[in-house]
């Protein structure tokens, strides 16, 4: 603690002056060019960015809006549910329903994303058939409201699902559902899904590889069809909690070469196994 | 306000140590967990094409120049985010130019119009801007009385709309202008073949190149010559090195290539050309048509004056009577006698028996207009109309040639451009109509290509475009006005000397046939396309059915027209071959006269284009200012180029500018002392300092506003005509990324023994080829630095046999069990042409960091062009020899940079590669002090880029920070892409994979446009680069600090007639020769003699 408070009545001064020099742009390079360096220059902007980051994040930035920030790796919480735009349950669709999570999140298989579905894909089910018929009826569940406002639009939506359900939902009912958190009237719209998953940029993480390794989706995403009624994160996403599985996952601890459909060989896996401990294979 | 200097804030920085080490994590995020809310927006509806996370590759065409090379574009998530070329493209093979790549800046510039523009200034605000259907309305009613159409050579369906819209629709007059264009060569090939056209230069199979100062390797070329250059120069295509023969006041960026140089006053050459032309025909008794037009002349008498060494001469001479040849006008530095330059080198092509082999000609231009038409047009269309399309008419044109006055006199002026140039004025309504890989096109090359160019992504940023041609449909339909629509097109278009004729009389006998006058013979030759069209892409169709379908069945295609167009949209072109025979008609000829300098002063002013930016076209284009000229190692500035002696005379200091005076005005400008410039000459480069064409074009001084204005003979501008006075003054120097001029600007390699040539006897003596390496590097002079290190080294003087296997290694060599990723640069083929810096930065998302910082040292680019010009008494011997090498990241085994990171964010990983982890830096500098190779970058601020430039970055690669060093990473998301790929190729079922080659994987590999460069995996011995590492010529940069490299360098072989390995007095290689042989000689056996390729 004495250590800290000598750090601190040492470093303070030299903070500020840092800072102060920073900001005001009056550190000059000492060249024998002048180089005022100018920031925001239209030609060439630069960033700016403190040397020494403020031990406080709300000072980092003054323009940070911190009430829409979230914890988005370590320890989890449960507690820390986003406000999705749509009230979705995975406990619902892939757990009551068994649906295939590759039925929606599409590219999984195929690309670095898995793809958050296309309204269309819930459309799938949620539309009305050309010959007037519902799959899934929406009468009383406003959440549906929602999607299929995203869709039409609300006012579009309302009309072809009171006509469809014998207006079992009213126009009003469904208008008055059919709003988002800020009660407007939804349009149509992509779903501003809010990420629950959000890796830093400096990491590339790669689906494809992952789902075509074997791993179930489960493994890091949890039981989202046992337990998920709006998806949470239960992974750390942390860089440890990535390489405990890089290091100790049974597919690759033990010598199931045979099952890792990727790999031909088991010197093969062997190598795969010290090449995915690479720190280039994240970080590029 | 305080000021603070640098050292004291470290002073302070210092004290405060504790504190800063507690909190120096150069990455806020690990102690701050908290980050924003991000959003993900999925489709509502998914377009079937597009796999978020996975790239989509659009055949499409470059479109940076008239030459029609087919590119790919690589769209993800609906953005264009980079160019390659088309690996089945026969004019590109894949790859692409400087140019090529920087085009991809056009479509994201900062400075585009996103709506219709009256008048010549960007609007601040939204309402400044004419909406489309206003200006629709405006061209609907310009289009008529006399209407005078200039632009940049069109091909294909787009030509074939124009020349309807305005020629036989309005009546009006088609002008194809392009600034670099020489109408010379053009004008030279009417007058003497009667063809309207130029040729086509093919230099793969020349023995000799003789180049009359055209920068035919950058702006002036292509990427099909500079290949072909390349491939003239691989001993593995026809056995044999070409030589190169330049002529020229100066050394451009293409004729330090060269291997003999013969230095001529500036406005001359047209004398040498005549001369060599006429001593050549004596050499070979030439006989043949155009030996009346040599009759009168006297060659020594030409040669007088000119300052070019007759021994050279007969040297070139005696070069083009032995073998093959090519002869290349000059162009731009050589324009004051441009035309009968032009006709001089037809001749000598022509007596050197190269017309017809490797001098081609294919497809007219029609329409081609010269500098002089194109004003003579602009000021006839006073009162009337005048479209503008594409080129910039004012950059060019000084305000001495009153093209400005007659632009503003011009009633409706309607101009199809993006960006603002400074051809516009006032007056003019400007329509942005989008880039080559925002909208439909075609292209067909002189050789006749076809290529398709698709819209692979819409405009960003708001930008609303339409193409010319849709605004020309579109008006055209609105107006009721038609053009008689042309005949279907029949065997005249087909290529001459093959079985076309019968093949498509076969094709229209077995169809029934209408009347007449209802010309519509066959499916094959379907009508062709009206103003009637609709849009354009309808119209292209159409064009292409009737057109080019046509060309396709009569090579013996059988397909649908459906099935074709689907193929060749897929495969971007057809590969249709035109060629005219063409014959030589004596004309009326005069000798040349040499040219004349006006005005006062001591030097005679020449200008020429710059290699990246031309004569202005890429300005704008922020890569092609910011990465340095290969030769000066200047960016974003004006420089001259004068000769050191001259430098010196004038006391001129490297860190200050100079003053250029003419009559016309005066500029600042840098300066670099180059040999290759004559004395009584100063060059000037073009390119920067314009008035309106973007925020990054007005950087640098106009050069064109200090000469006179005058045309040549065949009409173009000429820029070498005005004498100038040179003195020093106190501004600074260009920027330059060699920080402190005076101390590290170098023009050789000072005797540091990095950059080889190899003899080409050494390189065809079998004695050699049998034993081992023809590399200098292994035939040190005993007082070089290296040789001195080997002899006090005891490790060298171990028993044994090989010197690098013998050097005592501290650390253990690092395990490669599947890969050693490693490169090879064959500097035989590598001309300094820096598009590999180009798609580096392209591909890498490599920071501009402007002018300011250039000076500092502090520019980002991965890889550096390293020049060394040994030649430096050039003007007396004529051997400029310039090596270039581009040195990127060296991914040595055992790094020096590795072993002083004191976090561990740079390491070797199993594949062999240099790692750099930036999350992982603090920003020490070690690394990049450590590095031998200087191949090292600091980010000393957070560069961004500015608004929609923004939008082009590569999602795969990390956009460095403030703090981070970063360098080569031999794109690494490349090959993890590559690898992924080649994985998910793995057939189970039948247990099998495609091959793996990693040989084009770079981006630098990839663009090269001479095939210099090869990627590939040391371990797989079958694997291209394995190969060039066993190669005799094979060096690594700074072996004796035995940092293993993984980038081997070939020599460049040069045509010295004599051994450049230090024992030749000793007799053969093998033999025992002093006091190295014991460790140096035998080792080659083991190290390359075993695997070495038959040459």
């Amino acid at each position: 603690m004495r250590n800290f408070q000598k750090a601190i009545a040492f470093g303070l001064p030299v903070l500020c002056l840092a800072a102060y020099g920073i900001v005001t742009n009056t550190v000059s390079a000492d060249d024998g060019d002048t180089a005022q360096d100018e920031y925001n220059n239209d030609l060439f902007p630069r960033g700016l960015k403190y040397l020494v980051p403020p031990p406080v994040p709300v000072f980092s930035d003054p323009e940070r809006d911190i009430a829409n920030e979230h914890v988005a790796y370590g320890a989890v919480d449960e507690n820390e549910v986003l406000d999705q735009p749509i009230a979705y349950s995975h406990m619902l669709h892939a757990g009551e329903l068994q649906i295939e999570c590759q039925y929606c999140h599409t590219y999984a298989k195929r690309s670095i994303h898995a793809g958050i579905p296309s309204t269309q894909i819930c459309m799938n089910c949620h539309d009305v058939s050309p010959n007037g018929q519902l799959r899934v009826d929406p009468t009383g569940k406003p959440e549906l409201y929602k999607l299929l406002s995203y869709n039409y639009g609300a006012d579009e939506a309302a009309e072809i699902f009171s006509k469809a359900t014998n207006n079992a939902i009213t126009t009003e009912d469904f208008l008055a559902g059919a709003v988002d958190e800020e009660g407007t009237q939804i349009e149509q719209e992509p779903i501003p899904w809010q990420k629950v998953h959000d890796l830093p940029d400096f990491v590339h993480f790669t689906h494809k590889r992952h789902v075509k390794a074997g791993l179930e989706c489960q493994e890091c995403h949890g039981e989202v069809q046992d337990t998920m009624t709006v998806a949470y994160r239960v992974g750390e996403l942390t860089m440890g909690w990535c390489l405990n599985c890089h290091e100790s996952h049974p597919s690759i601890q033990e010598n199931h070469c045979d099952e890792l459909n990727e790999f031909k060989t088991c010197d093969e896996a062997e190598l795969r196994r010290a090449e995915i401990k690479d720190c280039y294979t994240c970080h590029k | 306000m305080m000021k603070i200097n640098r050292r004291d804030f470290l002073k302070a920085i210092g004290l405060g140590s504790t504190a800063t080490a507690a909190a120096c994590s150069a990455d806020p995020i690990s102690w701050d967990p908290m980050v924003p809310i991000e959003h993900a927006y999925p489709y509502i509806a998914q377009p079937e094409q597009i796999e978020p996370g996975n790239a989509s590759y659009i055949t499409s065409v470059c479109g940076q120049c008239s030459e029609g090379c087919g590119i790919l574009a690589k769209n993800r998530e609906g953005r264009v985010l980079n160019l390659e070329g088309n690996t089945a493209h026969p004019l590109s093979k894949g790859n692409l130019c400087f140019r090529g790549q920087t085009g991809l800046q056009e479509t994201y510039s900062p400075d585009r119009l996103k709506l219709p523009v009256q008048g010549n200034k960007v609007p601040a605000s939204d309402d400044g801007y004419t909406s489309w259907e206003d200006a629709l309305k405006t061209v609907a009613s310009a289009s008529a009385g006399s209407v005078t159409w200039v632009g940049r050579p069109r091909t294909g369906a787009s030509a074939a709309l124009v020349k309807q819209f305005v020629s036989e629709g309005l009546k009006g007059s088609v002008l194809y202008w392009d600034e670099l264009a020489s109408s010379a060569l053009r004008m030279a090939s009417k007058k003497v073949f009667g063809f309207n056209g130029t040729p086509t230069f093919k230099l793969a199979d020349a023995h000799t190149i003789v180049n009359f100062g055209m920068d035919f390797l950058n702006s002036e070329g292509s990427v099909s010559l500079a290949n072909g250059w390349s491939m003239s120069k691989d001993p593995n295509h026809g056995g044999f090195i070409s030589k190169m023969f330049s002529v020229g006041a100066r050394i451009g960026l293409t004729n330090t290539n060269t291997d003999i140089h013969i230095s001529t006053t500036a406005g001359s050459e047209a004398n040498v050309a005549f001369a060599v032309a006429k001593k050549l025909a004596d050499k070979k008794k030439y006989n043949g048509p155009a030996a009346s037009m040599l009759q009168g002349i006297n060659a020594d008498e030409l040669l007088n004056g000119t300052g070019a060494k007759t021994e050279l001469v007969d040297q070139l001479v005696d070069a083009l009577s032995a073998h093959g040849s090519v002869a290349l006008p000059g162009s731009t530095e050589a324009s004051a006698n441009g035309s009968d330059l032009a006709i001089a080198t037809l001749l000598i092509n022509e007596v050197a028996g190269n017309i017809g082999t490797s001098v081609v000609f294919g497809n007219e231009s029609e329409f081609a207009a010269s500098s002089e038409e194109v004003l003579k047009a602009v000021q006839s269309s006073k009162g009337g109309t005048l479209f503008i399309d594409g080129v910039d008419l004012g950059y060019a044109f000084n305000a001495k040639s009153g093209m400005a006055e007659a632009l503003a006199g011009v009633k409706n002026l309607i101009v199809f451009a993006n960006e603002m140039n400074d051809g516009i004025p006032a007056n003019a309504l400007v329509l942005p109509v989008g880039t080559s890989v925002e909208k439909w096109g075609d292209a067909e090359s002189a050789t006749g290509v076809h290529s398709v160019s698709q819209a692979a992504m819409k405009p960003v940023n708001g930008n609303v475009v339409m193409s010319a041609e849709d605004i020309l449909l579109k008006v055209a339909a609105n107006k009721g006005i038609t053009a008689a629509v042309a005949a279907p097109v029949q065997t005249e278009d087909v290529v001459e000397g093959t079985e076309v004729p019968a093949a498509t009389e076969a094709v229209e006998a077995e169809v029934p046939v209408g009347t007449e006058d209802q010309v519509q013979p066959s499916i094959a030759a379907a009508p062709a396309p009206g103003l009637d069209a609709g849009d354009f892409f309808s119209y292209l169709k159409a064009w292409w059915e009737s057109t080019v379908y046509p060309k396709y069945k009569a090579d013996g295609g059988s397909k649908l027209f459906r099935e074709f167009w689907m193929e060749t949209l897929k495969s971007g072109f057809f590969a249709g071959s035109v060629e005219t025979k063409v014959q030589w008609k004596p004309a009326a000829f005069s000798a040349p006269k040499a040219a004349t300098f006006e005005g006062s002063g001591d030097y005679n002013l020449v200008l020429f284009p710059h290699p990246y930016t031309g004569l202005g076209r890429h300005s704008n284009r922020p890569w092609a200012r910011e990465i340095p000229d290969p030769i000066t190692n200047f960016s974003w500035g004006t420089w001259v180029e004068v000769h050191p002696n001259t430098a010196e005379k004038l006391g001129l200091r490297k860190d200050k500018g100079v003053t250029l005076t003419t009559a016309n005005g005066s500029i600042n400008a840098g300066w670099y002392g180059v040999p290759g410039v004559q004395e009584g000459t100063v060059a000037l480069v073009m390119g920067g300092g314009k008035a309106n064409s973007g925020r990054y074009a007005a950087l640098g001084a106009n050069p064109i506003s200090l000469i006179g204005h005058g045309f040549n003979a065949a009409g173009d501008i000429v820029y070498t005509n005005t004498k100038a006075s040179l003195v020093k003054n106190d501004e600074r120097n260009a920027p330059s990324p060699q920080n402190d001029l005076i101390k590290s600007d170098t023009l050789t390699t000072n005797g540091r023994y990095v950059n080889f040539t190899t003899s080409i006897v050494d390189f065809n003596n079998k004695e050699l080829t049998d034993t081992g390496s023809v590399v200098p590097e292994h035939h040190l002079p005993e007082t070089s630095m290296a040789m001195r290190s080997r002899k006090t080294d005891n490790r060298f003087h171990q028993e044994g046999k090989d010197t690098t296997a013998k050097l005592t290694d501290m650390y253990p060599e690092p395990d490669h069990p599947t890969y050693r990723f490693a490169m090879a640069i064959d500097l035989n083929k590598c001309n300094g042409c820096n598009a590999c810096s180009a798609a580096c930065y392209a591909e890498n998302n490599v920071s501009v960091v402007g002018p300011e910082q250039v000076r500092l040292g502090r520019n980002m680019g991965w890889i550096r062009m390293s020049r060394y010009w040994e030649g430096t008494d050039v003007q007396e011997t004529g051997k400029p020899d310039v090596r270039f090498q581009p040195v990127m990241c060296q991914h040595c085994s055992h790094a020096p940079c590795e072993g002083v990171c004191p976090v561990l964010a740079t390491y070797h990983n199993l594949d062999g590669l240099n790692a750099m982890i930036y999350n992982r830096c603090v920003g020490t500098r070690y690394c990049a002090n450590n590095c031998p190779y200087s191949a090292r970058r600091f980010n000393y601020h957070t560069f961004k880029w500015p608004e929609s430039f923004n939008l082009m970055l590569n999602p795969n690669v990390l956009v460095r920070e403030m703090g981070v060093m970063e360098k080569c990473t031999f794109c690494i998301q490349r090959i993890r892409e590559y690898k992924d790929e080649w994985r998910d190729s793995r057939d189970f079922k039948q247990g099998t994979q495609s091959p793996e080659s990693y040989d084009r994987v770079t981006a630098c590999a990839a663009a090269c446009p001479s095939d210099a460069i090869t990627f590939g995996n040391l371990k797989d011995e079958k694997s291209t680069v394995a190969t060039q590492f066993q190669d005799r010529r094979a060096f690594k940069m700074l072996n004796e600090l035995n940092t293993k490299p993984g980038v081997a360098y070939l020599t460049r072989i040069v045509h010295e007639e004599k051994s450049l390995l230090h024992h030749g007095e000793h007799g053969g290689h093998g033999e025992d020769h002093g006091d190295h042989g014991d460790h140096g000689d035998h080792g080659h056996k083991d190290d390359h003699g075993n695997k070495e390729p038959a040459h």
